[in-house]
């Protein structure tokens, strides 16, 4: 397995090989910024990726902080597809006490105090007080609306 | 200079009820995200920007500066208390406000820390209001041209700041530049980048994207390390009147206070130096300047109001680039930025001639909230040790919500949502392997700002743009930062200026 630091350099240069891909299908008039900039940027990419490939420095992270990294992105796209799911007012917070019981082992009341405090920021502070319509969730606004 | 609008702009804030009102809620705000090691200023902005959304731009833009003009002051309370620094601004204070504590002295670092915070924060205001009337013609003057060729000065600059990262830098700040393409062309109107989604026809909104690289990283980061739980230090209580003596040594020390107040001011208006480099320059100046250097690190009083000046005058300097030019000088000005312009107001030289009350009451908010914030934190010197006992955290997943819903409510598309993590794990793995993210935001703020301006220019006077004087000057500027850039790295090797 490749380290991080090839990872990440190998993907910056493939994003910009297919974003300047990508702006020779656009108009000449459109695509001639993309390219000016995204040229550039593919050879600097490319010459950062040939340094890290070269490059005998080592920094590999323990397994027990990448296993925690990969914990919390987990956590992140939870948030994430949960509130698309279920929206803000009812996923949100939900998510949140969950968060809180779960990953770091917080008493029950707890998380269910910070699930209470969530809901009534969105739901009466946003929704009642400032007017603001959030976003249903997709399941939620498939099943009644 | 304009002396009718600069005092009805401070009659207006300091008799509006509302504005008040809302300058009270915005620094505690901002004192307590500065006081919380890993959260800082910028969580602080993302955490208000869905309470803003809908505002008029006074209020909002009111509560959102007094908020993050005293994140630093917050920040220094547990750098002096438990050597733990708030922000990376802080750092500096550190060295001597802790080892203050460590003799007794505590509550007189805490008084010189916000003594210095106040007076840099009121002298920081002066610097930009007294800069308006000479900065004037010159931002008048401007036009397309200049304006294209001061959006690649912005990143150039920027990215050369990137110290022995140049390479990674440059390549962020031309990243976001390309992030800023995303969307309808606005010479032809034909989509780019939008992969046939109608949410992204409006592009990448600055907000996003700015959440995606700081905010959603630092939470990833911050929940990814585990020590956050641990108490901070021990709760002590500490008496008002030693933090009045170190009040006191501010204006004993005055010659330094106001010194170290206009070196940041001037810091802060460059782009990209941003509060680590004028605490740390303005902290070697005190050490300079000492006819006894050798107190300092041992609890030397001018090694916490050189530096604790310097950290809030600088939001002074900093305001000047990103309101007059739309160019920020650093990740929280790109991110106060991203907020003005969701509440209708938009940065850039018109701002002098429409909207001068506006300027004026964002300077006096400067001002005051520096004032308010060292009156609350005096009223609060007692209870300040017990900061010791919060957590982080707790607010990992309020931060992670609210960041979801300003995403939100800055473009009103849901998908944006499924958009930000994806943009959030690149940000993160950038964050991780040591990509100085600001050339990217820059980049995204100034992509629209160079494109517009250079279809005007060639429009008006085709190629020839570059010639004209002023544009001349840039284009020495550019030439001169990448110049300079070269120079220092052959003489130092690792000069290096921190992801502001």
């Amino acid at each position: 397995m490749p380290e991080g630091r090839i990872v990440i350099s190998g993907l910056m240069l493939g994003i910009f090989v297919a974003m300047v891909g990508m702006a020779f299908t656009f108009a000449p008039g459109a695509r001639m910024l993309p390219l000016v900039i995204g040229i550039p940027g593919v050879i600097l990419t490319a010459m950062q990726f040939y340094t890290e490939l070269h490059s005998k420095e080592s920094k590999r992270a323990s397994s027990e902080h990448v296993k925690r990294e990969m914990t919390m992105i987990g956590w992140f796209l939870i948030f994430v597809v949960g509130i698309l799911c279920f929206g803000f007012i009812y996923g949100a917070p939900v998510l949140i006490a969950s968060y809180l019981y779960f990953s770091w082992k917080e008493k029950w009341y707890t998380a269910l105090i910070s699930m209470a405090l969530a809901y009534v920021v969105l739901d009466f502070v946003f929704q009642e007080f400032i007017g603001i319509i959030l976003f249903e969730g997709l399941i939620l606004l498939y099943l009644f609306y | 200079m304009h002396i009718d609008v600069a005092l009805g702009s401070l009659y207006t804030l300091l008799t509006t009820p509302y504005l008040v009102m809302l300058m009270f809620i915005a620094v505690p705000l901002g004192i307590f995200f500065g006081a919380m090691p890993g959260l800082g200023g910028k969580i602080g902005i993302v955490l208000l920007i869905p309470f803003i959304f809908g505002m008029d731009p006074i209020p909002g833009a009111v509560i959102l500066l007094a908020m993050h003009s005293v994140v630093h002051t917050g920040g220094s309370i547990p750098s002096i208390l438990f050597g733990i620094p708030g922000d990376g601004t802080s750092t500096a204070v550190v060295i001597d406000g802790y080892e203050m504590t460590k003799k007794g002295e505590g509550g007189r670092a805490l008084g010189a820390s916000f003594g210095a915070s106040g007076l840099g924060g009121v002298l920081g205001a002066v610097f930009l209001g007294l800069m308006l009337p000479v900065l004037e013609p010159v931002i008048l003057a401007f036009s397309p041209a200049e304006f294209f060729l001061l959006a690649i000065l912005g990143i150039t600059f920027i990215a050369t700041l990137s110290g022995k990262n140049i390479v990674k830098g440059l390549s962020l700040g031309l990243f976001g530049l390309m992030i800023a393409f995303v969307g309808l062309d606005p010479s032809t109107g034909g989509p780019r980048y939008t992969f046939g989604q109608l949410f992204l026809w409006d592009g990448v909104h600055i907000i996003t994207a700015v959440l995606a690289m700081y905010a959603l990283p630092e939470m990833i980061g911050l929940g990814s390390t585990k020590n956050v739980t641990m108490k901070m230090g021990k709760s002590t209580r500490y008496k008002v009147s030693e933090v009045w003596q170190g009040i006191g040594d501010v204006f004993r020390h005055w010659k330094l206070s106001i010194r170290t107040s206009l070196i940041g001011a001037v810091i802060g208006l460059v782009p990209g130096l941003g509060g680590d480099a004028a605490s740390w320059i303005c902290y070697g100046h005190a050490v300079q300047s000492s006819k006894t250097p050798e107190r300092f690190g041992k609890g030397a009083v001018e090694g916490v109001i050189a530096p604790e000046t310097a950290n809030n005058s600088k939001e002074g300097g900093a305001l000047l680039p990103t309101l007059f030019f739309a160019v920020p000088g650093s990740s929280g000005m790109a991110l106060l930025l991203g907020a003005f312009l969701m509440l209708g107001i938009q940065p850039g030289p018109t701002i002098v001639t429409e909207n001068l009350d506006f300027v004026w009451t964002l300077i006096w908010t400067l001002a005051v909230a520096n004032l308010l914030c060292v009156v609350i934190l005096i009223g609060l010197t007692p209870w300040l040790g017990s900061l010791a006992n919060l957590r982080p955290s707790l607010l990992i997943p309020f931060v992670l919500t609210f960041a979801l819903l300003g995403c939100y409510l800055a473009s009103g598309a849901w998908q944006n949502v499924g958009l930000i993590f994806f943009l959030a794990c690149l940000g993160y793995m950038l964050k991780r392997h040591n990509w100085p993210r600001p050339p990217f935001v820059i980049g995204v703020v100034l992509g629209p700002v160079a494109e517009d301006s250079l279809h005007k220019a060639l429009a008006i006077w085709g190629p020839s743009f570059f010639l004209r004087p002023l544009s001349l000057v840039l284009i020495g500027l550019i030439v001169g930062s990448i110049a300079l850039y070269v120079w220092r790295s052959r003489k130092t090797g690792n000069f290096e200026v921190p992801d502001a």
